[in-house]
């Protein structure tokens, strides 16, 4: 047992903490400047130095990211459905769907912050752009892949189409569906930040351009950092999300 | 048959002597600009295509910058020798130990200006309190911020509403007074019928809140290495600015033939505003390009006020006049 | 009328061009208390028949009435029981929930309370008791099985229809299984048809048993067990089953040998 404790935390921290170190002490080891590698103590330092800025950055990027995931994973949803319950929206729609995912958000970032200007809303619809496919697929694919015999079942029962989808389809597209979930919690992030590159007057791409145009890089390598963990906390979030959710599935 | 082999090899090394001595070793420069080609460049591209640049024996490549190219970090890391810049950047990256160096300041005057319409006309900007301004924000504040710290308020003191590239919101009234550039801005507000006596347009200068426009800049390693190819630099620029404040109109043609793209309009427009901040300041004084300290220690003070910068640095390691001051007086003065 | 009359049922899978036969003129009469099993070959149509019996297909010719009714109306009273031979339990719900499914889908027969009543009779009737919270992934196959059983009797059908429920299940527990089975079958009375492929489960549990000949199927024999209704686990050696067994291989074998020839 103690070689599984091992395996599952101590060597995994350890190599963590070697990381934590290099990063600290090679910078200086080789004499690269703070401008270009910056060490992980001053990344640390301009994060405090910053930390009212840095408090007003996150928060509007929480904002742009979280409404981005909600509408950007729920129109997701609704066309999933949409595509999986009827043939002939599913033969419309499809195109426009895979367009989305096509279109580099680097190419469409722009013409949205256009439209929407500055505020939060162009950020929250790149974001939303980037989320609605993961779930359009998944919800499709988790409502299409049963066993054939529950709508057997269900046709036993007089069961509508209707009750088919609520009670067996969506709950047994559950696993597919949150795995979308998922991906979209660092999709949302990404969204935000690079909407904020095109144009904007606050967050963490913000403070990110603006680090960079004084080449502050200890401070960009800080909002980096933080856009990072912003990323996997939405994540666990998640995680813990489907742990409740899904307790005991057979996968 | 002797004699004529003689002959032909005579030829033949007075032909390859003289290829090679007219051959000078010609210095590669990349110029980064600070955005597309355009009479804000106007100098540059003039010293490029009238050949200074060649007497010196320099070719230059003027290249343009964009949102995603920023010549800060073009010469920082190497791959430009030479760009385009503002002072209070130098500044801002040498806070954080980016060894670039101030090597010439063109434009003697700030591009901003802050304009509102008669009807809103003020006496002392006491009177924004409470009141909607329409800035550039994310560092362009500064000036504004250091120009209501010489009446005793700060940002806190008016509704600050963040602008995007647009005169609409302004012309609309969304905001009483708006920060503008002299490069277009200013030119379409006056255009729209604002202008004359119906536009009041203060000037930062007047609030010694001026942060002053382009300027030449280097890595200061390329400096200390280059101090002749520099000073060639510098020299044939600023003979292509003086060749600009000469004969406007043959620099308006030769920028418009470099890049078609421009609008002739605007472009007459933006080199008139240029000429006129070059015509400023310590050109009078000194000549084309000179670096006041008093200029940038105030930028430094600035900065400060609007804490854009952490901590401040010696305002002489900022710029360098070394290669300027080798420079003839008779290139660099204007009468 | 109490009794479900199959009456020249055939069949016809047509698929790109391709026609296949799979069941020819099939009629059978089932009444109250009797149980009906189909014994045939794997792949000779006697799974189709059950899915045309339970309105999941529409014979190409014949009838089917269930209690004199058309089957896809008494799908809609939720007349009809149906075990698949997998158990197409719902991985997300527990035993009891997975049991109670059929009074929560289409329309409501049974009240909440009537729900829970029969839940619990079931419950007991299958041996669950104590794996109530149980999710299906906890549970064996042969549990699983049983909580399909009791979830096809939740509504009391007036037809009771059986795939192969066994099938899948290893010689030890079938054997427990049908042995339990027979005991409930006595039980509700409720009239049931079987298919399978295991002879000596079709005698053990059926009143009759018809011989299906290989595809397209059509009734060779039929055969009386008369095993009585008292049934338990030494009945498997007694010389009577043994007989009956022995009767139903010959009549199949004969059939295919002829076939072959």
């Amino acid at each position: 047992m103690k070689t599984k404790y091992h395996i599952n935390y101590t060597i995994p921290f350890v190599v963590f903490i070697l990381i934590l170190l290099c990063w600290e002490f090679l910078p200086t080891l080789f004499s690269i400047p703070r401008y270009i590698f910056p060490r992980l103590s001053e990344i640390i330092n301009a994060l405090i130095l910053a930390k009212e800025y840095l408090f007003t950055h996150l928060s509007t990027t929480v904002t742009e990211a979280v409404l981005g995931f909600f509408i950007g994973s729920g129109l997701g949803f609704i066309f999933g459905v949409g595509m999986a319950q009827s043939r002939l929206f599913s033969n419309i729609a499809l195109p426009y769907v895979i367009a989305t995912n096509a279109i580099p958000v680097i190419a469409i970032a722009p013409i949205i912050v256009l439209w929407f200007g500055h505020g939060i809303t162009a950020k929250a619809v790149v974001s939303a752009f980037l989320c609605f496919f993961p779930l359009v697929i998944n919800t499709y694919r988790g409502l299409s892949e049963y066993n054939p015999i529950y709508k057997e079942l269900f046709q036993l029962y007089g069961s509508s189409e209707k009750d088919f989808l609520l009670k067996f389809k969506i709950p047994n597209a559950a696993p597919y569906i949150i795995a979308g979930l998922k991906l979209n919690a660092t999709f949302a992030v990404i969204g935000a930040v690079v909407a904020e590159f095109i144009g904007a007057n606050a967050g963490l791409g913000f403070g990110m351009l603006q680090a960079s145009y004084s080449l502050n890089t200890p401070r960009l390598w800080g909002y980096i950092i933080t856009s990072c963990l912003l990323g996997v906390s939405m994540y666990m979030l998640i995680f813990f999300v489907e742990k409740i959710l899904l307790k005991n599935r057979a996968i | 048959m002797r004699n004529i082999s003689i002959f032909f090899l005579f030829i033949v090394t007075i032909l390859f002597g003289c290829n090679s001595c007219n051959k000078q070793k010609e210095t590669t420069i990349n110029l980064r600009l600070q955005w597309i080609p355009q009479t804000q460049f106007a100098g540059y591209i003039v010293a490029k295509q009238k050949g200074f640049y060649a007497e010196e024996g320099l070719d230059v490549n003027l290249l343009p910058a964009g949102p995603d190219l920023k010549p800060h970090l073009t010469v920082a890391n190497g791959s430009d020798q030479i760009g385009i810049g503002v002072p209070n950047q130098i500044i801002a990256v040498r806070t954080n130990g980016v060894p670039l160096v101030a090597i010439a300041q063109i434009f003697q005057d700030s591009p901003n200006r802050y304009v509102l319409k008669k009807q809103n006309h003020i006496d002392s900007l006491q009177q924004l309190k409470g009141k909607k301004v329409g800035l550039w924000i994310g560092g362009d504040e500064v000036e504004f911020v250091s120009m209501l710290n010489t009446v005793g308020m700060t940002l806190n003191d008016v509704v600050v509403v963040p602008q995007e590239f647009s005169v609409v919101p302004f012309l609309e009234d969304q905001y009483v007074i708006s920060m503008v550039t002299v490069y277009n801005e200013l030119n379409l507000i006056q255009q729209q019928g604002y202008d004359g006596d119906k536009l009041q347009i203060l000037s930062p200068k007047d609030y010694n809140s001026a942060i002053l426009g382009d300027m030449i800049f280097c890595k200061e390693s390329y400096l200390n290495e280059n101090p002749e190819t520099v000073r060639k630099f510098l020299q044939a620029s600023i003979k292509g600015w003086k060749y600009c404040l000469e004969y406007p109109e043959e620099a308006l043609e030769i920028v418009m033939k470099y890049n078609p793209e421009l609008n002739r309009n605007e472009q007459k427009y933006m080199l008139q505003a240029c000429v006129n901040m070059i015509k400023a300041g310590s050109t009078f004084t000194n000549g084309i390009g000179f670096i006041n300290e008093t200029d940038y220690a105030n930028t430094q003070r600035i900065l400060q006020i609007s804490r854009q910068i952490d901590k401040t640095v010696d305002i002489k390691t900022t710029f360098n006049l070394s290669a300027w001051n080798a420079i003839p007086d008779s290139i660099k003065k204007i009468q | 009328m109490n009794s479900t009359v199959i009456k020249n049922i055939s069949h016809t899978f047509k698929n790109k061009g391709n026609s296949i036969k799979v069941i020819d003129e099939f009629s059978i009469e089932i009444n109250a208390g009797e149980t009906v099993a189909i014994l045939g070959p794997s792949g000779c149509g006697k799974s189709t028949i059950l899915r045309c019996i339970a309105g999941f297909q529409n014979p190409t010719e014949g009838t089917v009435f269930i209690n004199g009714e058309y089957p896809s109306l008494a799908l809609q009273r939720k007349k009809i029981g149906f075990a698949f031979q997998e158990a197409a339990l719902l991985d997300w719900k527990t035993v009891v929930d997975n049991i109670k499914l059929p009074g929560y889908i289409g329309i409501k027969t049974l009240s909440e309370a009537e729900l829970h009543q029969k839940t619990i009779e079931l419950l007991n009737l299958m041996q669950l008791n104590g794996f109530e919270k149980y999710l299906p992934n906890q549970l064996s196959g042969g549990m699983k099985q049983r909580v399909a059983l009791a979830r096809a009797l939740l509504l009391q059908p007036s037809l009771l229809l059986l795939d192969e429920p066994f099938g899948s299940l290893d010689l030890l527990t079938r054997s427990t299984l049908i042995v339990e089975f027979a005991k409930i079958l006595l039980a509700t009375q409720i009239p049931t048809i079987i298919v399978t492929h295991s002879i000596e489960e079709a005698v053990y549990l059926a009143d009759r048993v018809c011989i299906l000949s290989s595809r397209p199927c059509k009734i060779i024999r039929e055969i009386r067990p008369e095993l009585g209704k008292q049934k338990d686990f030494n009945l498997f050696e007694k010389t009577d089953f043994l007989h009956s067994v022995a009767k139903c291989r010959k009549l199949l074998l004969d059939h295919w040998n002829q076939n072959e020839n």
